[in-house]
């Protein structure tokens, strides 16, 4: 009977550990951690937590390494551990957390951080801090403002930083290094050198005082009555006048800080903060359940009457978009615009209600972020700073009564303000916030200490796809750089390139015409550039209208035709009579490839953003022209008769069907920033306002919130954020040389957009201030036509059209409403564009400035090495072609003579080097085929590698194929002697055996004989 | 008569030790020279060079370009080779052509905006030889990654292949393009 019991018992064991057991070994632990993969960080300190629990939910312990090194935390509690990563090495890190739990079940997580090594003290970012008293109604202390962080500092130095720069003093424990506690936060004029044993921070120069009248809002009073053991509202006011921190109204009260939304439980001292983060100081009353940071204390500090609701008092909202975003809208200048004020002050309601729900956080956030993207033109009435609203008000009226000449000014008073005030520095924020981000990609891309961009290290990559389109989009920023040293190696790298067979390349024109704006940019002349057999090279002839005398233009594909004619158009080159192309049969090459959908591609029938944009680039100068091309459609065969205009808005459509919810474009299955930047560039060409275009906002998001959606926190861009876990090699979202590139231009190109400058490659002199005034007063007539216009008017703004350049025309926007509507009154524009009289502008040219061959060019010279070697390949070829060019001084003979000696040196080195890839390559394989034999070869190869320079010695491919045969070979040899000397040895001795056996023999015989002798004898 | 034997033992060791042969190496110079040898311990690739679907398309080919490609489009056949540590699919292209003195071209990973070397040309057929939709592609057992040679680390017993296309892909089945049909519809 027992037995039976027992046995039911057991049976029913093993049916519930049947039950319980997969669900139990299933779940293993749970690690969660503030880490995120593939950061870049140029701080060498990181500070992070993890959260390990078990499937229960109880925390356990992890193990933290950095690089295989084990690291202990500096913090841990029952919630979670805080460490600190101290990088050493540069470039890729691997940071692994791993946990077991639940009967050996393990899990590890893996990062990938790249470490950019800052000196000590550089700036490696900025983090948002603020300082806030929302829990005693006081609003924020310090409002958010970015700072910089400085390499090497903690967070405690930063706050130290922040309150004397805001005109207040800390009172702290331990030092900003090391145990740092801020106890009080106190009038900037406080004299007390320590307070309640507290130590004082530095004095500001401009103190202020704090100024509190207290209001604790209504809704934490009664969780505090019910938690605290002493809660007195005025408590401020009658004891600590001057000082607020701990133990201030409450038992509970103190300063605590979040960083990225999350309490960290380690002090000041011990967090480094990166690039982006949200640091707000806030004051609690409650041991942070007022402040969502009640665990940060731990639960043993915990000590109050009632009991403590588990997860805070209340819920509290993420505020930190919406803090950062407060320090952008308060750094913009902006918040005398109507709206912005307006969103702005709704954000800081929002912010400094304790318990606002996060959607209405996130509200206030998105109104405020749009307000700045579209501020109001004029300021507001209600606003603080007169002196910006007067200074627009002032330039209204300045083009209204300068518009007073003309007949159609009366109608066009509204869009002509507009348009000077948008390339007036007041209303420049749109355009700033285009050139900030330009700045963030500049800084991100800068490499070492220089002060330049195209730097001798980026140097070298001129001529090539990676270098070019940097000097690009720099100097359609007007920003300065190194362009004479970009130029002077671009050109060495080009007549190089024109001795080879193909010259710049056999298939691919567009080597040539992304040279020939590299050159622009650079401020050279592509149709005379450096020289070939005795005759300038013309990048525009040989690479465009006469391209088709070596290969077809198109080789590459539609490619070839629509970079062709934006170089051509760059500059508005005049084709030749005698040319293989005309400028038509470009065109129309690039029109025949329509697709039915509108767009452009390289290949298929279906149309692909980044071509489709490229088209409308290089067709944008045509957009205006009345002119019908007929060509046969590639895709149907089909004759057709269009406009540039017809084939363009097609195309238009098209890219707008193809945008995403996000704001943003797919190519090739894959969602990146590179296609919408094309179609934002394109869209600035056409004189379409990328931004505010109804056709290019979809669910609210802009192209540049599309563009904005890849930015990295170092400034740099993504390409894309798909991953392969697969291969985790391949890093596709950090920061990408080909994104940074093209959304640098590309805010160039919106840049000029914004302020009414040459659109992105017309490199052409930007134009006269009266000519840009005419087409403004033009646009504004056109903006004013209706369905009621009469003909006469619509005949006087023809007129006004066709008396412009002809070059000149693309830039009059909304042209095509006044072509549409005159062709329905039925007027002749062909006879008006022939009557038209067309004036002629004065051209801004730019005065072309001395080159000076500097003191400190001088001293570069003088500085070369004896031994030179390819390394200085770049200094000295921009050295010497700044010297060709500048005035005479005394000594430039003696100059020209070491550094052109140098670069026959170095030339030689190059060829040395070249000549022993070759060698390599020719003799060294296959393997099997090596023998002794070869071993002159080798060591004479090998001879000639070490006598190179340890950097030359880089340059050499399979160098370590030399090393291994030669290592292999001297082996052999070293065996081959080895056995001939044993052979010696075996031989030596073989002999002197045989020698001694013989005479041992020699000696018996005679001993027999003299023994036979004697025996005989006897 | 001891010594003798004694002799007679060294010379029989020594002529021993010269019939083995005699390679002394130290340790660095074992590993340095027998790094590529297959042995059953080691880890080992898979690749092979192919440029068939010009055959299909010998027209579009620049005529000059004809003797480079092979009758039956193989440039190198299945070849195996031994996978160093962090060998990625260039490193192993590279050490293949080099042993086999096939030429090759490419664009460092410096001098591209991928970040990737990017090969433009092997065995003189070079991206554009054969239309303006032609040029090198790879796949990894059976699948076209999207990113550059250079960034793909290889595993053990990896299959890499090295194939021209005439039509961007289409003509070898990457499988991306039928995603692309998909975009837009």
């Amino acid at each position: 009977m027992t037995k039976k019991i027992i046995a039911l018992l057991l049976c029913a064991l093993c049916f519930i550990g049947a039950l319980t057991f997969p669900s139990f070994a299933a779940a293993g632990p749970v690690i969660e951690t503030t880490l995120a993969d593939n950061m870049t960080l140029s701080g060498s300190k990181k500070t992070f937590d993890v959260f390990a629990r078990n499937s229960s939910g109880e925390k356990i312990k992890a193990v933290v390494k950095l690089n295989g090194e084990t690291l202990t935390p500096t913090w841990d509690d029952t919630d979670k551990a805080s460490y600190t990563l101290r990088f050493t090495k540069e470039g890729e890190n691997i940071v692994t957390v791993s946990a077991t739990s639940d009967g050996g079940k393990k899990t590890e997580l893996t990062y990938h951080i790249t470490y950019r090594k800052a000196a000590q003290g550089e700036a490696i970012g900025s983090a948002v801090w603020s300082v806030e008293l929302f829990t005693v109604g006081g609003g924020y202390l310090v409002y958010p403002a970015e700072m910089p962080i400085y390499e090497g500092e903690t967070a405690a130095e930063q706050l130290i930083r922040l309150l004397a720069e805001n005109g207040y003093v800390g009172y702290y424990s331990g030092t900003p290094k090391q145990s740092f506690y801020l106890g009080y936060i106190a009038d900037g004029a406080s004299q007390n050198e320590k307070y309640d044993n507290y130590q004082k921070s530095s004095s500001p120069k401009a103190p202020k005082s704090l100024n509190i009248k207290t209001a604790v809002p209504e809704i934490l009073k009664p969780y505090l009555k019910n938690t605290m053991t002493f809660f007195d509202e005025s408590d401020y006011e009658k004891n600590w006048l001057g000082y607020i921190g701990e133990f201030v109204y409450t038992n509970g009260s103190g300063w605590m800080y979040s960083v990225n939304n999350l309490f960290p439980n380690v002090g000041f001292s011990d967090e480094y903060l990166s690039d982006g983060d949200v640091v707000r100081v806030q004051f609690t009353l409650g041991y942070g359940a007022d402040i969502g940071g009640l665990g940060a204390l731990g639960n043993g500090g915990f000590s109050g009457s009632g009991d403590m609701p588990e997860s805070g008092y209340f819920k509290v909202a993420d505020k930190d978009d919406l803090t950062a975003l407060i320090a952008k809208a308060r750094a913009s200048g902006l918040l005398d615009r109507a709206n912005v004020n307006k969103a702005y002050q709704n954000a800081l309601s929002a912010a400094q209600t304790l318990d606002a729900s996060q959607s209405a956080v996130d509200s206030a956030l998105g109104a405020l972020s749009n307000a700045l993207f579209s501020p109001d033109s004029s300021s507001s009435s209600s606003s603080v700073s007169s002196s910006s609203s007067a200074a627009s008000s002032v330039q209204s009226s300045a083009s209204s009564s300068s518009s007073a000449a003309t007949s159609v000014q009366s109608s066009a008073s509204s869009s002509i303000s507009s348009s000077v005030q948008s390339s007036s520095p007041v209303s420049s924020s749109e355009s700033k916030s285009a050139l900030e981000i330009a700045e963030g990609i500049i800084n991100w891309k800068k490499t070492g200490s220089d002060s330049f961009l195209l730097n001798n290290s980026f140097l070298e990559l001129a001529g090539s796809t990676a270098g070019d389109w940097y000097p690009i989009g720099l100097s359609r920023l007007g920003k300065d750089d190194n362009f004479g040293g970009y130029l002077a190696v671009l050109k060495d790298n080009v007549e190089a390139r024109y001795k080879e067979q193909g010259k710049l390349s056999s298939a691919k024109a567009t080597e040539w015409h992304r040279i020939a704006l590299a050159v622009l940019a650079a401020g050279g002349d592509p149709t005379d550039f450096g020289v070939y057999n005795g005759q300038p090279i013309d990048l525009i002839a040989d690479g465009v209208y006469d391209r088709g005398k070596t290969t077809s233009l198109g080789r590459q594909g539609i490619n070839g035709w629509i970079w062709g004619l934006i170089a051509l158009d760059s500059k508005r080159y005049e084709i030749p009579e005698n040319a293989y192309y005309t400028r038509e049969d470009i065109i129309k090459e690039i029109l025949a490839q329509q697709l039915s959908d509108g767009g452009f591609a390289l290949s298929g029938k279906n149309a692909d953003p980044d071509i489709t944009a490229m088209a409308l680039q290089a067709l944008s100068p045509y957009y205006n022209s009345e002119k019908r091309y007929s060509y046969t459609l590639k895709s149907t065969g089909e004759e057709v008769e269009k406009t540039v205009r017809e084939v363009a808005d097609g195309a238009v459509e098209c890219l707008s069907e193809l945008q995403l919810g996000t704001g943003d474009f797919k190519s090739w299955g894959t969602e990146n920033v590179e296609s919408t930047d094309q179609v934002l560039a394109a869209l600035c060409c056409l004189g379409i306002d990328p931004l505010k275009d109804e056709r290019f906002i979809k669910n609210g998001n802009t192209l540049l919130d599309g563009i904005l959606k890849y930015k990295m926190s170092d400034g740099g861009f993504a390409h894309s954020f798909t991953f392969d876990p697969e291969n985790p090699a391949a890093v596709p979202n950090s920061s990408n040389s080909m994104a940074g590139e093209q959304t640098l231009y590309t805010m160039a190109a919106l840049w000029r957009f914004e302020n009414n400058m040459r659109r992105l490659y017309d490199f052409r002199p930007e134009q006269s201030e009266t000519l840009k005034e005419r087409i403004s007063l033009l646009e504004s007539g056109i903006s004013e036509i209706t369905e009621d216009t009469d003909s006469e008017t619509l005949e006087r703004l023809l007129t006004a059209f066709y008396s412009l350049p002809e070059n000149e025309r693309s830039y009059v926007d909304g042209y095509w409403k006044l072509s549409d509507m005159a062709r329905k009154k039925g007027i002749d524009i062909e006879q008006i564009a022939e009557s038209a009289v067309v004036e002629t502008f004065e051209e801004n040219n730019g005065e072309t400035e001395d080159v000076i061959f500097s003191e400190s060019d001088k001293r570069t010279a003088e500085a070369l090495p004896q031994k030179l070697t390819t390394e200085q390949y770049v200094t000295v070829t921009a050295l010497l072609d700044k010297l060709e060019r500048s005035k005479d001084f005394e000594g430039k003979a003696r100059y020209l003579e070491k550094l052109t000696k140098a670069k026959a040196e170095i030339a030689a080195v190059q060829s040395e080097i070249d000549s022993i890839n070759g060698e390599i390559l020719e003799k060294l394989y296959p393997y099997d085929s090596i023998t002794l034999s070869d071993k002159k070869t080798v060591d004479e190869i090998y001879a000639r590698y070490e006598a190179l320079s340890e950097y030359d010695r880089t340059k050499i491919t399979g160098s370590d194929d030399l090393v291994k045969t030669k290592t292999k070979l001297d082996n052999i040899l070293r065996g081959i002697i080895i056995a001939v000397v044993l052979g010696v040895i075996a031989i030596i001795t073989a002999v002197l055996l045989i020698l001694r056996i013989r005479r041992r023999r020699r000696k018996k015989e005679r001993e027999m004989e003299e023994l036979a002798q004697r025996y005989e004898d006897e | 008569m001891k010594k003798d034997l004694l002799a007679l033992l060294g010379i029989i060791l020594i002529i021993a030790v010269i019939i083995n042969g005699t390679e002394i190496q130290s340790v660095d110079e074992y590993y340095l020279t027998h790094i590529d040898d297959i042995t059953p311990e080691s880890e080992t690739v898979f690749i092979t060079i192919r440029c068939d679907t010009i055959l299909d398309n010998l027209d579009a080919l620049d005529e000059n370009l004809r003797e480079f490609v092979p009758p039956d489009g193989v440039i190198l056949p299945k070849t195996e080779y031994v996978l160093r540590n962090g060998d990625t699919v260039f490193d192993i292209l590279d050490r293949a052509v080099r042993y086999n003195k096939i030429q090759m071209e490419y664009q460092g990973a410096k001098q591209n905006s991928f970040g990737s070397v990017y090969i433009q040309g092997i065995n003189f057929l070079y991206e554009f030889s054969c239309g303006p939709l032609s040029g090198w592609m790879y796949r990894v057992d059976g699948e076209f990654p999207n990113y550059g040679c250079s960034k793909y680390e290889l595993k053990d017993g990896q299959s890499i292949e090295w194939i021209y296309t005439c039509d961007l892909g289409r003509d070898v089945g990457a499988e991306w393009f039928n995603n692309l049909g998909g975009q837009n519809k």
